[in-house]
């Protein structure tokens, strides 16, 4: 079998398309692997790409909305609803996870607000070999890529948080996170652009700011191919590959592997691929595991003549305001909570009667996060993934929860969310960055133990939990693998294929 | 010939959590692509009892996955008398009814061979005096798939050349 290509990435959102561009861009041989389709938005259109599948609008909002559904009570893999859905939905008994299913991954449904983590010191003390202040150039590097800037008030966006609180006795608007939004005061850029996906390409997504040009560069992907086990040969690695189109399997092999298929996919293939045999070793696999903190909110608010469901893709960051200050202020006994609110933006292209959408129209979603210890775990039974994860461990989501109850008081409305099992659109870990093989699965290069040639560049080789959104943190890690393999460029078919262009040269 | 530890595939027996039920919705044009890509270490072979497992046959190959799984899952069950393989240092048998290996029928030779791309794989001949002139015809290959468990396929040798019938996991009793 020829291995045609020097490195096979798996997963296409912010840790394999920033992989997959870093890579290719390096004049590696990449070929990336997406298991969902091509997003049917303007800027894929115009690309030329044939095979697309709708965003979840319309009449595909009920068809297209969910991929896979696994329960407690489902099979092992879960139910899969739609191989085109957007959603993947993983219920365990002690959290429920959130994915993307897509090329570009989580970039069509994320908020698009670009976010370093919120402790500065997030990347020291982990590894030798990488610092915070290394770290830096990566996230300078993703904001001018994804064209991120913070919206002022100048930008006359609807329902912008930085203008909303500025007369409010309650809360207070905090420091608004840089967004990779289009902010031409086009009415139609601030609408349908969150979490179903931006059809229009206001939002910027992975598959057009880096998936796009760099398959003209030579980057090779196929969408709608699962990867569903990887096995090590002693020349690399042997990949499994479920092509969705015409339901059958291949095998596909590379020197190098990036596993980036987001940290529910990427641990759900390493188990099943150590307990098939493909891999061995990794003690630590699955230790690390958290929530990001994430507490997803109903602010059921009803506010006359309003609606939430147009602006950015999130509205923006806000605080508790403190009565005497006037600064923003923490409860006390309670650790900081990040709180950013957001329409039901969408929900305008969604079939439902109109008096509920109406309804819907006047409220919001609120989004409260904190940097949790991340020390839940991950185990593998019979092909099945769950996930233990004890809040009492876990003190920051107690205080996001009082924080929660205190927006409810003050502003004399419900604020709905779930307090027993903690939901989380932004898993990670399991696969942590750690300094030998016992405490985690990668190292400082993000290269497994144990495992020449194959690396993670997603959420779950996180060390911590950054306590914001974690795109940029991700991303910022993709980046830092992708270089130092395109540094280390070592595989013997790159090596042939240097000295055949050098001997055509002479 | 034992079993010994090897770089590439240090231990002898299975992984804990190993199930060949993983092959049975693999059709068989896909085992032919996997079993392709397999090698067949010089300082590895079979040896003692394996424990067999079919799939990927070739009518029942051709049906929908979960058909072909369940079918697959049936032959698995008690219902399926053929329980795997016994190897020797030059030949082996099929083992019947019981696992432990003490009812044998179908012998075979064992020599080490390449496939038509000169890639080494294990040759289970069963051109054997103890086996029936109807079976004789058979010849069996068979590559490591990882620690302790060789991926097999049955294959008949008809006038127009060799024809897959199955595929087959013989997996090391620990």
């Amino acid at each position: 079998m020829s291995a045609p290509y020097d490195v096979i990435v798996i997963g296409s959102g912010f840790g394999g398309a920033v992989a997959a561009a870093t890579l290719t861009r390096a004049g590696q041989r990449v070929l990336l692997l997406e298991r969902g389709p091509w997003r049917d938005t303007r800027p894929v259109r115009m690309a030329g790409i044939d095979e697309r599948s709708p965003l979840p609008y319309g009449r595909h909002f009920y068809t297209h909305l969910l991929h896979r559904l696994a329960t407690p009570w489902t099979p092992a893999r879960g139910w899969c609803l739609n191989r085109r859905g957007l959603f993947d939905i993983h219920q365990s008994s002690d959290m429920t996870l959130v994915c993307a299913n897509g090329v570009g991954g989580g970039s069509h449904v994320y908020s698009a607000m670009n976010t370093r983590p919120a402790q500065s010191h997030y990347w020291d003390g982990h590894v030798h070999g990488i610092t915070s202040a290394a770290m830096e150039e990566h996230y300078q590097w993703m904001l001018r890529t994804m064209g991120a800037r913070a919206p002022q008030d100048s930008d006359a966006i609807p329902n912008f948080t930085g203008s909303r609180y500025a007369g409010s006795e309650h809360f207070i608007a905090d420091q608004q996170p840089a967004m990779s939004v289009r902010m031409d005061k086009d009415a139609a850029d601030f609408c349908n652009n969150s979490f179903f996906g931006s059809e229009n390409g206001a939002k910027a997504t992975l598959d057009r700011i880096l998936l796009l040009p760099a398959m003209e560069q030579g980057l090779e992907i196929r969408a709608r191919h699962e990867c569903l086990s990887l096995w090590q040969q002693p020349q690399g690695y042997r990949l499994e590959v479920l092509d969705q189109r015409d339901n059958t399997i291949r095998q596909l092999s590379a020197a190098r592997v990036v596993l980036a298929a987001g940290t529910l996919n990427t641990l759900r293939l390493l188990f099943r691929s150590r307990a098939l045999g493909g891999l061995r070793g990794m003690p630590a696999l699955g230790l690390g595991f958290g929530g990001n903190g994430d507490v997803p909110a109903y602010w059921a608010l009803n506010e006359d003549g309003a609606d939430f469901s147009t602006g950015t893709p999130c509205h923006g960051r806000f605080a508790l305001r403190d009565p005497h200050s006037g600064g923003p202020a923490t409860l006390p006994g309670c650790l900081p909570a990040d709180l950013t609110t957001y329409g039901l933006n969408g929900i305008a292209r969604i079939p439902m009667p109109a008096f509920l959408r109406r309804r819907l129209q006047r409220d919001l979603i609120l989004v409260g996060m904190g940097a949790d210890n991340a020390d839940g775990v991950a185990e593998w039974h019979k092909g099945r993934l769950t996930f233990r994860y004890l809040q009492g461990n876990n003190p920051v989501l107690a205080s996001v929860y009082a924080h929660l109850d205190e927006v409810a008081r003050r502003s004399q409305r419900p604020v709905h969310f779930r307090r027993r099992s903690p939901l989380t659109v932004h898993p990670l870990g399991g696969a942590r960055l750690a300094p030998s093989s016992t405490q985690g699965v990668v190292d400082a290069r993000g290269e497994v133990y144990g495992h020449r040639g194959l690396f993670i560049a997603d959420a779950s080789a996180l060390p911590a939990a950054p306590g914001t959104p974690p795109s940029m943190t991700i991303a910022a890690w993709s980046r830092h693998v992708a270089l130092g393999i395109s540094q280390a460029d070592v595989t013997p078919a790159r090596q042939r294929s240097r000295r055949q262009q050098t001997q055509q040269q002479k | 010939m034992n079993q010994q530890s090897h770089p590439d595939f240090p231990a002898s027996n299975p992984p804990a959590g190993f199930s060949a039920r993983y092959f049975f919705r693999h059709r068989q044009a896909e085992m032919d692509e996997l079993f392709d890509t397999l090698s067949c270490p010089a300082d590895i072979s079979p040896d003692g009892v394996y424990r067999g497992r079919l799939f990927a046959i070739s009518a029942v190959s051709r049906l929908p996955r979960p058909l072909a799984g369940l079918i697959c899952r049936l032959l698995d069950s008690f219902l399926n008398p053929w329980k795997g393989k016994s190897f020797g240092a030059q030949e082996g048998a099929n083992i019947w009814l019981s696992a432990r290996g003490s009812l044998s029928f179908g012998y075979y030779h064992i020599r080490r061979a390449e496939d038509d791309n000169g890639r080494a794989l294990i040759r289970l001949n069963y051109a054997h005096p103890r086996t029936p002139r109807l079976l004789q015809p058979i010849r069996g290959e068979a590559r490591l798939l990882t620690d302790g468990v060789w991926l097999a396929r049955m294959r008949w040798q008809g006038r127009h050349g060799l024809k897959t019938l199955l595929y087959f996991t013989l997996e090391a009793r620990p």
